[in-house]
């Protein structure tokens, strides 16, 4: 899979190549790059299908297409029917112009990487100096005090766009810090999976809590991200060559620990699908084992 | 017709049912043991009948007992594995049982009678059908194309196979994930838990193996009791269906890697 940084800086260079896939959740970036890719061509068109697309431009035409800017968005017979040979017949098409896919799943993204991996970038949470760098590109009325007390509010590139936006049509914008964003925007942290796995990867208790006091949807869904997590924690503390986001807490978990807790969680999910258990006790009951230095194992 | 022999005690009590006009049977026995082919013997028994399978859901059943209201057809409807539904689908049916159409025959199949409400239980004629018998796996067998009988007879594929839908879904496989099927087998070496966990759950082109029989066929081949032991348990949890089969899979390998 090619990196965001590389596929950036061609973008921005006005140098892109003729095929694209973007995946992942970040779509202001997304967007930022199709406007950018925008500004290459004269032409841009919006097209339901790749399949489609491709077979065009492997047509001859008596007049010759104009480069263009193609958009196709959540093709899912293309994420479906993607293969081996698909990249060859991609590699073997003359592309007039810049073809560019859109997905969102993390599915998508992985199929893609596995059969268009020189095609593929995915988008997701961007790193906060990159951010800042868009945005101070975007709003040169902004000083960089505003823009990085937006940055440091949220982390989301719509999001950080949008109140930038708001604050650029301000005629005196005054100092501001990540506290008066958030109050005037009225900006929240929504506690994700991503948080509850990293709470639970570290070890700290507290930060558990919060995330179970503030966990918007099923809670039961937080048995699943727990077993996810060990098995990641698994993977990072049991091969020296692992990659992950979770490698920092490799050396606050040994594999016993792994193994009980995993066990422990199964355990009280199997028995909380069976009879009326609150599962917000059981959380606790789990998280609490954290705190151990070895996890208890089931009795 | 001919039945295979684990059926024939629940044919004759279906022809009896029939026979008393009886509305309302539950039908019980282990995945894959023909419990839907025999309410659609039902069907023909009673004559006339129109055969319709639903899910147990909530709005199937709901949908499907207004239908049967507005028409006069008699109408054979099988909901299946009523014990895997959520409680409200069950209470869905009690209204039928408390005021029973006369044209509509109820038929509910189960894997476990336990899960079913003692309210519908009280209210219907229940037939328990038994495993499949080798000899009806053989014969059963039979029917389809013998290209692929060597592989799957020469395999550990065939002691694995333990129902009609075990032997339907190996015959109908392509020969090449027929082949991932039988070479398959759990090694740890430089692979995570999470890729084995994929390996067993997916043939090469991504699509999902049936885990169930990949776990049983695992099962055979291992002579150690305490390891059988833990794919028993394991298999017992994905029939439940209480734990998502990923989550099965995960805890059955670490224990083997880990615990054995």
């Amino acid at each position: 899979m090619r990196t965001i940084q590389d596929v950036g800086l061609e973008i921005l260079n006005k140098t892109p190549q003729s095929f694209y896939v973007f995946c992942g959740e970040e779509y202001g970036i997304k967007d930022k790059y199709i406007n950018i890719l925008r500004s290459c061509y004269s032409d841009y068109h919006e097209v339901s299908s790749v399949r489609g697309i491709i077979d065009t431009m492997r047509t001859k035409h008596f007049v010759p297409l104009v480069p263009a800017l193609y958009v196709v968005r959540y093709d899912e017979d293309f994420v479906a029917n993607v293969d081996s040979t698909t990249a060859k017949k991609i590699a073997s098409t003359k592309i007039v112009g810049t073809i560019v896919c859109i997905y969102e799943k993390t599915a998508s993204a992985n199929k893609f990487d596995k059969y268009l991996p020189e095609y593929t970038v995915s988008i997701d949470k961007v790193d906060p100096k990159f951010l800042f760098k868009y945005l101070t590109a975007d709003f040169s009325n902004l000083s960089h005090d505003v823009i990085s007390a937006v940055v440091n509010t949220c982390k989301d590139y719509s999001r950080c766009r949008q109140i930038c936006t708001a604050l650029d049509a301000l005629e005196n914008v005054p100092e501001l810090t990540s506290d008066n964003v958030a109050s005037m925007f009225g900006v929240t942290q929504f506690v994700s999976d991503n948080n509850f796995r990293h709470a639970v990867a570290s070890r700290n208790f507290r930060l558990c809590m919060d995330c179970i006091d503030e966990y918007v949807g099923d809670i039961g869904q937080l048995y699943y991200t727990i077993l996810s997590t060990m098995l990641e924690l698994e993977k990072v503390v049991s091969s020296k060559y692992a990659q992950s986001d979770l490698l920092d807490y490799k050396k606050q978990w040994s594999i016993v620990s792994i193994y009980n807790m995993f066990m422990q969680t199964y355990n009280l999910l199997k028995i909380s699908r069976s009879y009326s258990l609150d599962p917000i006790n059981s959380l606790i009951y789990l998280c609490s084992l954290l705190a151990f230095k070895e996890v208890p194992e089931v009795k | 017709m001919s039945y295979y022999q684990c059926q024939m005690t629940a044919i004759d009590e279906l022809n009896q049912a029939a026979k008393y006009d009886t509305h309302s049977i539950i039908i019980e026995g282990c995945p894959g043991s023909g419990k839907t082919y025999l309410a659609s013997q039902f069907s023909t028994m009673i004559k006339e009948s129109v055969f319709v399978v639903i899910d147990p859901t909530v709005s199937d059943i709901r949908k499907m007992i207004c239908d049967t209201s507005l028409i006069s057809n008699k109408t054979t409807l099988c909901i299946e594995n009523l014990d895997t539904g959520v409680p409200a689908a069950s209470y869905a049916i009690l209204k039928v049982l408390e005021e029973p159409q006369p044209n509509l025959y109820l038929i509910i199949t189960c894997r476990n009678l336990q899960r079913i409400p003692a309210t519908i239980i009280s209210r219907s004629t229940v037939i328990s059908v038994s495993s499949p018998t080798p000899n009806d796996i053989l014969e059963y067998s039979k029917q389809f194309a013998a290209d692929k009988r060597a592989i799957i007879m020469n395999s550990m594929l065939w002691p694995a196979a333990k129902s009609f839908q075990d032997v339907s879904m190996l015959f109908t496989l392509p020969s090449d994930k027929l082949q991932y099927l039988a070479d398959l087998q759990i090694k740890f070496n430089q692979d995570n838990i999470s890729t084995v966990m994929w390996n067993l759950g997916h043939y090469p082109d991504n699509t999902e193996t049936n885990i169930s029989f990949v776990l049983r066929m695992l099962m055979i081949q291992s002579t150690s009791k305490e390891v059988r032991s833990i794919y028993l348990d394991a298999v017992h949890d994905i029939e439940e269906n209480r734990v998502a089969p990923h989550s099965v899979v995960a805890k059955l390998l670490l224990t083997l890697k880990y615990a054995v």
